[in-house]
């Protein structure tokens, strides 16, 4: 049994004929002790499925009309209110985006950090435990930092002690929402580096969201890239960026540049990610896809294993 | 705080200087005013001289507290300023207590439950009561008072007051300050109901709001715990702005509901061509502003971390 | 399965029609504007609207109350009431009844104060049977006439003294924010001075500048300068503060770098990007400035007898016991909350149209 089973989600923002298709027919798998990156452009959906698995995302105006999401087997979407506050911060952890934004302004971190703690695991709500924490997020001269404010720390810092917050209450999966997209370079690999230490101390599963490759080389087990909603490869990581499958992904791991091997023109993607409400009929990536046929602004494609553990939307991927 | 006093009363004292017809003649024509009074007067205060001079030894004679005399009263002024000064300051104290008691569990409700039949009658009730003048509503309450008898018509203390015991004192002062402070407060609530709905409406929709959700925290702790905390800090930095209107909104519920403040005094002062004491009456109402600010400063600065730190 | 839909409007909109289209969806602030023009043409007409002149004395009607024209054979009319002897309760005479018209020849009055008229919205003609929608005073004018005549002053120094203070502050604060440096601190202290007194108190220490007998024409041009003195302070600090912060941006230092002058990038380029605040703050101020003639003339140092303005109307209702007997008296106060009410309305929906974050 996986630790996280979303299957054939579908979410819409609003409701009848207004209804904007936010996630459609989206099938992840999070085993334990496993790191999946979500992959995709901004506007993809990637964010709102992830917010989805603790259901964080307001409903109005979101509206979950098809699937399921299992977390140790039960379903998250129909979970009482009382049932998801025991599963968010102890069986999922969420790290976002912006750690400035996520972090009350105006109480000091430490007691931010003990609230976690009472809440999940009172017997250590103490201040020994939160210094435990804060070094093992790599912050140094822990017992002084207890009794700063958010805005007395680097982005850095602030982001670590997000994830010291996420720590505290021992989840078994983290959902790390573009962690280090707010951050200078230097400090990003810290923060992977970080990442992938405590992954191998914990045994926690990760889900990293990102629209950087390069994170992905760094950390995944396995990745799903996400394009307009919908899924349109899943595989183990290594496979994916020595052999893409998807014209999609192709495209995404053609236009980073590279550094060696002389210069020559970026190769970009031609046209733009159609919006949400503005989808083109059939497979989404057509209208810019190189290899598009007449039939593909046809039919939406199903996602199909093509090769053992390797899942593609896309009936021409064999295609060179 | 200080030279912004200064700076004003200097300013009233050039506008009192400016006015037609002076302090001096007007005493002089008064037959009830014995002439050593006078003499005494001018030898204090350099009345007839250039207004400068005069300023500097109004102001001398302010810092030992000695604000000169009324002619209206007929008694020296301290007292009289003094006592007003308490009486503007117990009705916008209490006022304030009611508006802010009132209009910031309102605005969380309103808030809280967004769009709810609490929330639009809110909403509309603060409409209203924003637009309602406070001249009108003390017209109101004044003939409310007068038609059922239930609440005094002005004063703040009944004739038999000192014969009275102390319980009963308190409740007299208490009976007479209750209509003008509700009025007041009425006028206010309206705004502050509406910030605080807004406020916390825009905290609710920050990140770490639902950071906060996605650790487990219950959504009462979230919304009472770490939006409202938030929430309230844009608030202190209305409470001057707040307060300004309350003390401009007392002096017409002063003058109308017969409550003898400042306000009133200013008033009074004006019709008896009393100028010195129109100008001791702008300059303590000034004071108390000004004093309130600052105590709202020192609040913010308290709750605030970013405020007081950075 | 799609539920999504083309976009069928590619056309882009200026941010004025943007705004407009905004606007016009708020059907609360609509009602204001409607309710406002409303007002502002009735004063513009009102020697039309008004059966009589603000100050004509009916010495046989003191505190009428009102007369409403009913329907009696498809005539509206009006009867005619009995004073009670020995006080002042009218009771009207079954059968005494004359009809209403309209576009009936009255008093000679002054249309806009230039074309002299004599024909009015409404009346009997016949002095026997006056209509007095809203009663008559202790001198025995009709409160209605009087309130219309009142609203030509109330509504025009609202108008007349934001746009004046409004226009000051704007170019100080532009000014103030854009210079900085010194002009910035000596202009800001002095903002700081006016704001710092509780606006009534300063009103009446102004007024105490002015002679206390004054006419008419200049009692107004009083009070439209004192509240234009102490209404720039605010305006002129919140300009001050979006200048600032103005001037770092791009299009500043773009502006300066081709050679602008400073009046030309305060004018051309700072001062129009705090529009959509500035017509919010203005719409939401007027009503204090009604307010602040309101209160004048009702404390009595404002517009005398015998004009008529709202607040000095609101005057004779001070007295509970005229309050009790003849609560006609307070219309004024029901017209100022009408007015107050309907720029609330319209500056609200104003602003929740320029605030971009919302719907």
């Amino acid at each position: 049994m996986n630790l996280l089973e979303i299957k054939n989600l579908k979410m819409d923002f609003g409701k009848g004929a207004d209804a904007l298709r936010a996630i459609d027919d989206v099938s992840v798998t999070i085993g334990a002790g496993e790191t999946v990156c979500l992959v995709g452009e901004s506007g993809c959906g990637k964010s709102v499925t992830a917010l989805s698995i603790a259901r964080l995302v307001a409903t109005p105006p979101a509206n979950y009309i098809g699937g399921e999401i299992l977390l140790n087997a039960q379903d998250t979407l129909k979970m009482s209110p009382g049932e998801l506050q025991e599963i968010r911060g102890g069986v999922v952890s969420y790290v976002f985006q912006d750690p400035g934004a996520s972090l009350n302004p105006v109480f000091r971190i430490g007691n931010q950090i003990k609230e976690s703690l009472k809440l999940h695991k009172p017997e250590k709500a103490n201040d020994a435990e939160v210094i435990r924490l804060l070094k093992l997020v790599g912050i140094p001269a822990p017992e002084s930092r207890i009794r700063n404010y958010p805005f007395e720390m680097s982005g850095g810092m602030q982001q670590r002690v997000m994830i010291a917050m996420a720590l505290a209450s021992e989840p078994k999966l983290l959902v790390a929402d573009e962690p280090t997209t707010a951050l200078d370079v230097t400090i990003q690999a810290q923060i992977l580096d970080l990442l992938r230490d405590l992954k191998q101390r914990l045994g926690m599963a990760i889900l990293l969201i990102t629209h950087n490759l390069g994170i992905v080389g760094d950390m995944a087990d396995r990745v799903a890239v996400m394009y307009a909603g919908q899924i349109v490869e899943l595989s183990p990581a290594r496979e994916l960026l020595r052999r893409p499958l998807h014209p999609y992904t192709k495209a995404l791991i053609n236009s980073v540049p590279k550094l060696a091997g002389g210069a020559s023109r970026l190769s970009a993607i031609p046209g733009n990610v159609p919006r949400i409400g503005n989808f083109p009929p059939g497979c989404r990536f057509a209208p810019r896809c190189p290899i598009a046929k007449p039939e593909c602004s046809e039919k939406i494609p199903e996602l199909i294993e093509v090769e053992p553990g390797r899942f593609v939307r896309c009936p021409f991927w064999k295609t060179n | 705080m200080i030279p912004l006093l200064l700076g004003v009363s200097l300013l009233t004292f050039l506008l009192m200087a400016m006015a037609p017809g002076d302090y001096f003649t007007t005493l002089s024509q008064n037959p009830q005013i014995s002439p050593e009074t006078i003499a005494n007067l001018k030898a204090k205060f350099h009345l007839g001289e250039a207004w400068y001079i005069q300023y500097f030894y109004w102001l001398k004679n302010i810092l030992h507290g000695d604000f000169g005399y009324s002619m209206a009263y007929k008694i020296p002024a301290t007292s009289l300023i003094f006592e007003r000064l308490w009486n503007t300051f117990l009705l916008s104290f209490f006022a304030m207590l009611i508006t802010w008691g009132v209009a910031i569990p309102l605005g969380i409700w309103a808030a809280v439950r967004k769009d709810s039949w609490v929330d639009r009658g809110c909403s509309l009730v603060a409409f209203v009561g924003l637009s309602v003048p406070d001249v009108l509503l003390s017209l109101l309450a004044l003939w409310f008072a007068a038609a059922t008898g239930w609440f005094p018509v002005g004063g703040t203390q009944s004739p038999i007051h000192d014969l009275l015991t102390p319980a009963q004192q308190f409740w007299d002062r208490a009976h007479h300050l209750i209509l003008p402070a509700l009025v007041l407060a009425a006028a206010e609530m309206a705004g502050i109901m509406r910030q605080m709905r807004s406020n916390l409406l825009d905290t609710l929709r920050a990140e770490y709001v639902n950071a906060a959700r996605a650790r487990g925290l219950g959504e009462g702790w979230v919304i009472y715990k770490h939006a409202l905390r938030n929430a309230i800090n844009p608030l202190l930095t209305i409470f001057g702005y707040s307060l300004a209107a309350l003390l401009s909104g007392a002096f017409i519920v002063e003058n109308i509901m017969a409550w003898p403040g400042l306000g009133r005094l200013t008033i009074e002062a004006f019709f008896a061509k009393d100028s010195y004491l129109v100008v001791d009456s702008v300059v303590m109402a000034t004071a108390l502003l000004v004093v309130g600010n600052f105590i709202a400063d020192i609040l913010l600065a308290w709750s605030d971390p970013r405020i007081r730190l950075k | 399965m799609e539920t999504t839909k083309p976009n069928l409007n590619p056309i882009a909109l200026s941010p004025g029609q943007i705004f407009w289209q905004r606007l016009k969806r708020r059907r609360i602030a609509m009602v204001g504007g409607a309710i406002l023009i409303g007002l502002y043409l009735i004063a513009l007409f009102a020697g039309f609207v008004a059966p009589y002149s603000h100050d004509r004395l009916d010495r046989d009607r003191f505190f009428h109350p009102p007369t409403w024209p009913r329907l009696q054979s498809f005539h509206l009319v009006v009867p005619r009431y009995e004073q009670q002897p020995g006080n002042f309760i009218y009771h009207p005479v079954a059968d005494d009844v004359m009809p209403v018209h309209l576009f009936v020849r009255g008093e000679k009055y002054k249309l806009f104060g230039l074309i002299p008229a004599s024909i009015h919205l409404f009346g009997t003609g016949d002095d026997k049977y006056p209509v007095y929608p809203l009663g008559t005073d202790q001198f025995g004018r009709d409160v209605f006439s009087r309130l219309l005549y009142g609203s030509q002053i109330s509504l025009s120094i609202g108008v007349i003294g934001i746009l004046l203070s409004f226009t000051f502050g704007l170019i100080i604060g532009g000014i103030s924010g854009y210079f900085a440096g010194g002009v910035d601190t000596v202009i800001m202290r002095l903002c700081e001075l006016i704001m710092s007194v509780p606006s009534l108190y300063l009103i009446i220490a102004l007024r105490g500048t002015f002679p206390p007998g004054m006419s008419s024409a200049q009692v107004y041009g009083m009070i439209v300068a004192i509240l234009s003195c102490i209404g720039w302070a605010g305006m002129a600090r919140v300009i001050r503060g979006m200048a600032l912060s103005l001037r770092e941006q791009q299009f500043v230092l773009a502006a300066r770098s081709m050679g602008a002058t400073p009046w030309r990038i305060i004018s051309r380029h700072i001062l129009p990007s705090t529009f959509s605040y500035v017509i919010v703050a203005a719409t939401l101020s007027v009503p204090y400035y009604i307010l602040g003639e309101v209160v004048l003339s009702f404390l009595g140092v404002g517009i005398q007898e015998p004009s008529a303005s709202w607040g000095l109307m609101l005057n004779a209702a001070q007295n509970t016991e005229y309050l009790k007997n003849y609560p006609w008296l307070l219309a004024p106060g029901a017209a100022i909350f009408v007015t107050v009410l309907a720029f609330n309305f319209l500056g609200d929906g104003l602003r929740d149209a320029a605030d971009t974050k919302s719907l």
